[in-house]
Parts: C-alpha cells; structure tokens; sequence
C-alpha cells in the first residue's frame, strides 16, 4: 500500500486490519482513520476486539494482516523501527502499569533518559512539566503505592505525554478506578483533547463519550459495525445492536 | 556424668592451641573460596536468566537441561568428576579450581531458577508499558523488570548461598586446604577431636554474620504493593 494512499491530516489509520490468536479471529478486517486533533471512542461489547485494535496499533500485539500507519509511515513493514515508532504513540493502560520500583517522576523520566537519551536535569524538567499537566506536579516524589488510583492513573498518563507523542491509546482507563476517583482522570483527558491532543479511547464512560467525543466507533466481533458522531450512535443509531448495546451500559451507569 | 572427660575430648585447650592458626588459615581459604563461588554463580545465573527472558528456544532448552541436571546432581559428585575424571580428558585442575567450579555450577542452577521465577512474577503489563515508551526489550528487562525481579529473589537467594557456601566444605574431600580440611586432619593426628570445635566455632564466626545480614536484607527490601 502506497503512502499516498493516506488520508490527509491522519495521525493513524488501520486498513484492512486483521489479527488471529490461533484459530481465533479477533480482528476481521478493520479500516479506521483518526485525523489530527480527533477523539475517537470505541465502544462495543467483551470479546468485540476494542483492546487488541488498540493494541495492534503499536504492535504490542502483532497484527496478522493489513496496515497500521502512524503519522505517514505503515508500522507493520519489516525494517521499521518500532523502539523509535512507539515514542509517538502513547499509551495508557486499564492497570496503569506504574513502575512501582521508581517514584512518579522516576515513572514519567525513564523513558526521556534511556531512549531519547536526556541527561538526567533535562529530562526531569520535561518531566515536571507533563506532571503539572496533569495535576501532580506536587506529588513528583511519591511512589505508586502512596498514590491513589486516579493519582496513578494520572500519572501514567503524564508519562506518555512526556514523550510529546503524536497520539494516545487510553485502553478502559478508569475501569479499575473506583467511582468517585474517574472524574480526575476524565478531566486530564478532557484537558489534552482540548489542547488538541489525538485521542482513541477504549471506555465505557458513554457520558463522557457524549461529552467530548468527535466520533464513535460502536465494535462487534472483529469489526466495525458503527461509526458517527457521538449524538447520532447515542440516540439514532442505525442498527439496533448499537442501540440494545447503549441501553445496556447506560441502565448500568 | 563425665563432664572433665567432655572437656578433654572436645574442649582440650591443649590441643587447641596446637591447631587453631591451621582452623584460621582455613577459615581465609574458606572464605574466597564462598566469595568466589558467589560471585561466579550468581553471576553466571543472572546471565542465564536474561538469556532465557529473550525466549530463543534453542538456547531455553539448554539453560533448562543444565539448571535441572545441576539441581539434581549431588555437588560432592559433581566435585569428585571434575577432580578425578577430567584429567582424563585433559582437562586437568587443581583442587581448589575443581570446588569452586562445582560449586558456581550448582549455585548458577539454583540461582538461575530462582531469577526466572522473579522475572516471571512481575506483571506483563510492566513490561508492555515499558515497551509502549519505545523502551527495547533489553531495556525493558534492566530498568522496569529486572528491579522488581530481584527484591523478589533476595531471601530464596540468599538462602541458597549460605546453603553453597557452607558446602565449600566439601573441597577436604579432594584435599582442598579449607577449614574442615584442617579440622579434620588435626582432629585424627592429635587423636582428639577438639580441632573440630574449633572448626565449628570457625563456621559461626563467618556464617553467623551472614545469617543476621540475610534478615536484614529480606525486611530492607520488603515489598510493599
């Protein structure tokens, strides 16, 4: 597939997607692209495929067929250079994932100083920076374990941004947050999309979805079934399996 | 009771006094020899470990072959083969290189199973998020998972070199002039076994020290989550 084949203006698109565990098809064929600036919110039921096209969009998992291409270039070619390609996808996790060995400005610099290669005062200061970002500048010292859920969360974040990647994958980020701790984390994300920020997230939390999502993508056994603006999939979707889906989770929230 | 017949046999001043720079010059033959066999056995673990994290079958089955074999067999065989049976093979050496080598050996077995099982213990996702930062495999290893993988081994470990340590007494066997070595041979010359109390009191003084560190050292690193 040609470079010029990309759409103007996206930061990632997925073609022709596919992705196999064995005999298992997870992913049948997926085609997405995200533009510069867009928050796209995947929503779908367990076992639809959310997490592992999130994951396969900095091969964390291998895809087994089509294309993932980052800012111009098809990640998936053989001879890529995937240490340097990740640096500008940054990624958030369900379980945060903090090293729980280094304080959270230790978490936020490691990355600065072994892979882009930052002295230690260098990489600090843009650490400071993505902490404050994210409202924690006051808690560089602390280790994850004298941190809260939302706190941790939020610093996991602040540690993908301090790569200053091109885009975020936020894989269920309040998912093992407890209920009053997910608004924090909400509001940094709602922040870095404000700031213009590339955003795909993987999430449950339809009322933020409504609030701040450019777009949709409703997901059901390996492939996209739905996509649209957020107002259009919440209240008139087209196909009833979107609908039955909202109704589900919101009779839950 | 015969208690001045007791303090003849084992607690003969006389007889001390007679042996007990022979029990000191073993107790410094004793204690490179366990400094070397932890070095080199640690050592040698450690690298088999990380060989096996970057999970090329080839060299897995290998790694795996030689932890079990070494973790089965006896150290005293292993000593006894590399003593007497290599020289066949050309492959002679001393005394003091053939202990410290079963040794290292067998420590490297146990130490290699026992860093495995840290490394296999801390989450993937530690390493997934390492790897997310553009961070390779190799750095993903030393930085994120090798930190948290050692806390993890330091009490099984440090366990498993006083185990080995102590086994250094196996080297009077092949006449390696470590403490047994001298206690023994001065226990049957003087025909009075005093000279293996003075071993005894030789062990504790080197092994206790290391006993009390390893406690330290395993509430130092307690974890906390």
């Amino acid at each position: 597939m040609r470079l010029s084949d990309t759409a103007v203006g996206s930061i990632l698109e997925l073609k022709g997607l596919h992705k196999s565990f064995g005999t298992l098809e997870v992913l049948k064929g997926i085609d997405l692209a995200v533009a510069q600036g867009e928050l796209v919110f995947i929503i779908g039921p367990s076992g639809s495929g959310k997490s592992t096209l999130l994951r396969c969009c900095n091969r964390l998992e291998e895809p087994s067929g089509g294309a993932v291409v980052v800012d111009g270039t098809d990640i998936t070619r053989p001879g890529v250079d995937l240490n340097r390609v990740r640096q500008k996808i940054g990624m958030v996790f369900q379980s945060f994932n903090l090293y729980p060995h280094m304080n959270a400005l230790g978490n936020v610099t490691l990355a600065l100083r072994k892979v882009q290669r930052l002295t230690r005062a260098d990489a600090e200061a843009k650490g400071m920076v993505a902490l404050t970002r994210v409202g924690l500048a006051e808690k560089a010292k602390a280790y994850p374990n004298e941190l809260s859920g939302g706190q941790q969360q939020r610093v996991a974040i602040a540690r993908a941004l301090a790569l200053e990647p091109k885009i975020l994958l936020f894989d269920e980020p309040t998912s093992a947050l407890d209920p009053e701790l997910v608004g924090s984390v909400l509001k940094v994300m709602r922040e870095l999309r404000d700031s213009g920020m590339t955003m795909v997230v993987v999430s449950h939390e339809m009322q933020f979805a409504r609030a701040a999502a450019d777009r949709v993508v409703f997901m059901d056994g390996g492939l996209i079934l739905e996509q649209g603006k957020p107002e259009k999939i919440f209240s008139n979707p087209d196909h009833s399996r979107v609908g039955e889906f909202v109704a589900r989770i919101a009779s839950h929230a | 009771m015969e208690l001045h017949r007791l303090v003849f046999s084992f607690f003969n001043a006389d007889v001390a006094s007679r042996y007990w720079l022979d029990i000191v010059y073993g107790m410094w033959v004793t204690t490179y020899l366990a400094l070397a066999v932890v070095v080199a056995g640690l050592g040698l673990g450690l690298g088999l470990a990380l060989a096996r994290a970057f999970q090329f079958k080839p060299a897995n089955v290998l790694i795996v072959i030689f932890a079990d074999a070494f973790r089965a067999l006896p150290p005293l065989v292993v000593i006894i083969v590399l003593f007497f049976a290599f020289p066949y093979v050309d492959l002679a050496m001393s005394a003091f290189t053939a202990t410290w080598l079963s040794l290292s050996l067998v420590l490297a077995a146990f130490a290699e199973e026992i860093f495995w099982a840290g490394i296999l213990s801390v989450p993937r996702g530690q390493t997934e998020a390492a790897r997310s930062t553009g961070m390779s495999r190799a750095q993903a290893l030393v930085y994120v998972v090798l930190p948290q993988a050692v806390r993890l081994t330091i009490p099984p470990l440090t366990n498993r070199m006083i185990a080995i340590t102590k086994n250094t007494a196996l080297g009077s066997v092949v006449a390696v002039h470590e403490i047994i070595y001298h206690a023994s041979s001065g226990a049957s010359e003087a025909g009075n076994p005093t000279p293996l109390t003075l071993g005894a009191i030789a062990y504790l003084i080197l092994f206790l020290p290391v006993v009390i560190f390893s406690r330290w050292v395993e509430t130092r690193f307690a974890w906390k989550r």
